[in-house]
């Protein structure tokens, strides 16, 4: 750590003996970016080896055509399926810290707060990281835009910003085009029951579709609740964004036969859980799913 | 002895008053008279009275087979995960989840990976025939060691998110009952009331536990029957318990200790009292743990921070008598 820095203060110091346009190329080669906790992360060389710690980085760093330089995923990045096929170095509780170290990673993207035991470790063994905190969708394109910046691509992310924005523009408009907003039931575990409320990921993916989220007031992003709150919320659509249970399940539960969706057979399993809880490149298709779910299906 | 009925008035008063407070606080309006009119208000019968039952059945377990394991262990620190019941139970429970199985093969396999847990215990602790409390209690902490390893690395090696486990080891009583589940709910109500009944069978020779393995074997007690006996059948029951409801802590430790506070140690009346009690405290602590925030709290929560005050209430005052 102290290291890095005195190297890093040293890096900062040499411009200032040399020359006016010498002092400019060292300025271009030391790249400075913010990460998304706010911290100053400086690049003395480019970016060619890189391990992500989540699956929705994976699916961005290949979404900008960078998969050549993806050294190390986490055993979840599926997607696209090719990620499977890069070597893993365990996940994010669970980081195979030696593995890390021996890969040589330019630079590890992950998503974590200050206080996480992994940033910690990582920094501790020079590993150069860089944090996203892609919570929602605005934070999500910016994730987009530095993870491109860092990787030297940025007209792609530009490009791949534009397309999730357009996409979800149109899904916008679509909802201000309805009349009617169902109210959206979404469950994301079924034992005990868990929902996503107003501040979480999916809880805007719900309010763009034009739904409104029965556990907007929430006040974390996801959080148990009780199996009566749904059935007195009386919800028009049930999505089930994990596998665990049916639709036909749903239907089965004790006294949640009386809920407009159930009785309406608006209970929706077929809609891919990583699609929607990921906040990564496949964020406009989660919206335009939700929207298909909320206004052309039966 | 009139003081003792005066007692169990109390507590039986108080389980019945949680029951009523149980059915009507909650999302849905339900007024008292609604209770005995229930097909004006179909939520009772469908959420409420299921989720109450549930309550009631696990304190009422939880609390008596502690209470049974301090006595048969003779250790004031048991309680009724102290034999690995429940590593083994979530331990089966993961199996099932990272497998992918549905609602109803999940709690059938927290029964079989708690009875394989069962077996494991009783053989390693059995010593020529005999069933000494030490090595019992050894066999049981070092199982439910391996028990949790054994999830821990399922956990670990499973690609799905296994959340679900976590709540398991928390414990809730949020199930959401179908139809399929609610008959396995009724069928292990009816094994586990089985067991309770046997447990209270024994109190005689619980008492006579209580003075030491030597004096009850000569007080006439089959003493290695006994503890058999009251290690299987309390094993049954948390078994059923944890499948549905999860390890909810605490409510088997403490909850014996203030039915002896409150009655004495005569085994009579502690096993029942602990039901009461224990049924009661966990209807209580599940109200609240459902309607102070708008997400529901892990109940286990709840159930410590209302009976630790209880507790050092009870333990002050007979400080000072």
């Amino acid at each position: 750590m102290k290291g890095i820095g005195l190297f890093a203060g040293l890096v900062l110091l040499l411009p200032l003996g040399c020359s006016a346009p010498g002092r400019k190329a060292k300025e271009q080669a030391v790249l400075v970016i913010k990460d998304q906790l706010g911290r100053e992360v400086k690049f003395e060389r480019s970016v060619q080896r890189v391990v992500s710690l989540a699956p929705s980085i994976t699916e961005t760093v290949y979404a900008l055509g960078a998969e050549a330089k993806v050294v190390g995923v986490t055993t979840y990045c599926d997607y696209p399926p090719e990620a499977r096929q890069k070597e893993k170095v365990g996940d994010f509780f669970m980081p195979n810290l030696e593995k890390m170290v021996a890969l040589k990673p330019d630079v590890v993207f992950l998503i974590a707060t200050g206080q996480s035991q992994t940033l910690m470790k990582l920094e501790g063994l020079g590993l150069k990281t860089f944090v996203l905190n892609p919570e929602s969708s605005e934070q999500t394109l910016e994730s987009f835009r530095l993870i491109g910046k860092v990787l030297g691509l940025e007209n792609n992310a530009d490009l791949l910003c534009q397309e999730v924005q357009t996409t979800l523009g149109k899904v916008r408009d679509k909802a201000w085009g309805q009349p009617d907003h169902p109210l959206v039931y979404m469950e994301i575990d079924s034992a005990p029951l868990v929902t996503g409320g107003g501040k979480s990921f999916v809880g805007e993916l719900i309010r763009i579709a034009g739904g409104r989220n029965l556990f907007e007031d929430l006040p974390q992003p996801y959080g148990v609740i009780s199996a009566e709150k749904v059935v007195a919320g009386k919800p028009e659509v049930i999505i089930l964004a994990h596998p665990n249970v049916k639709a036909q399940d749903v239907k089965e539960r004790l006294g949640w036969g009386a809920i407009p969706a159930v009785k309406s057979g608006r209970v929706y399993d077929d809609l891919n859980p990583d699609v929607l809880t990921r906040p990564g490149p496949r964020m406009g298709k989660a919206a335009e799913v939700l929207s298909h779910a909320l206004y052309e299906s039966p | 002895m009139k003081s003792r009925s005066l007692v169990f008035l109390w507590l039986f008063a108080l389980l019945i008053l949680a029951s009523c407070l149980s059915l009507v606080v909650g999302p849905t309006q339900v007024s008292l008279k609604d209770i005995l009119h229930p097909q004006e208000a179909p939520v009772l019968i469908t959420l409420r009275l299921p989720r109450l039952l549930l309550g009631i059945l696990a304190g009422a377990v939880l609390a008596m087979c502690g209470g049974a394991f301090q006595g048969v262990l003779r250790n004031p620190l048991a309680d009724p995960y102290i034999l690995g019941v429940s590593s083994g139970a979530a331990c089966g429970a993961a199996v099932a989840l990272a497998l992918g199985l549905g609602p109803v093969l999940i709690p059938v396999m927290a029964v079989a990976g708690a009875m394989i847990t069962l077996y494991l215990v009783y053989t390693l602790a059995r010593i020529g025939g005999r069933l000494p409390a030490d090595t019992l209690l050894l066999a049981g902490v070092i199982a439910g060691n391996f028990f949790a390893s054994l999830l821990m690395l399922v956990m670990a090696l499973s690609r799905r998110e296994l959340r679900e486990i976590v709540f398991i080891l928390l414990g809730n009583l949020g199930v959401v009952f179908t139809s399929k589940t609610l008959l396995l709910f009724e069928a292990m109500s009816l094994a586990a009331i089985a067991c309770l009944l046997v447990v209270w069978w024994h109190w005689r020779d619980l008492n006579a536990l209580a003075l030491g393995e030597e004096v009850a074997e000569s007080l006439g007690v089959a003493v290695d029957s006994v503890k058999k006996t009251l290690f299987v059948v309390c094993s049954v029951a948390i078994a059923g318990v944890v499948a549905l409801a999860g390890s909810i802590g605490f409510v088997g430790f403490v909850v014996p200790h203030i039915a002896r506070m409150l009655l004495g140690p005569n085994h009579r009346e502690v096993l029942p009292a602990s039901l009461l009690l224990g049924a009661t405290l966990l209807v209580l602590s599940d109200i609240l743990a459902r309607s102070i925030a708008p997400m529901e709290l892990p109940v286990g929560i709840v159930t410590s921070l209302l009976g630790v005050p209880f507790f050092v209430y009870l333990l002050q005052k007979r400080k000072r008598a």
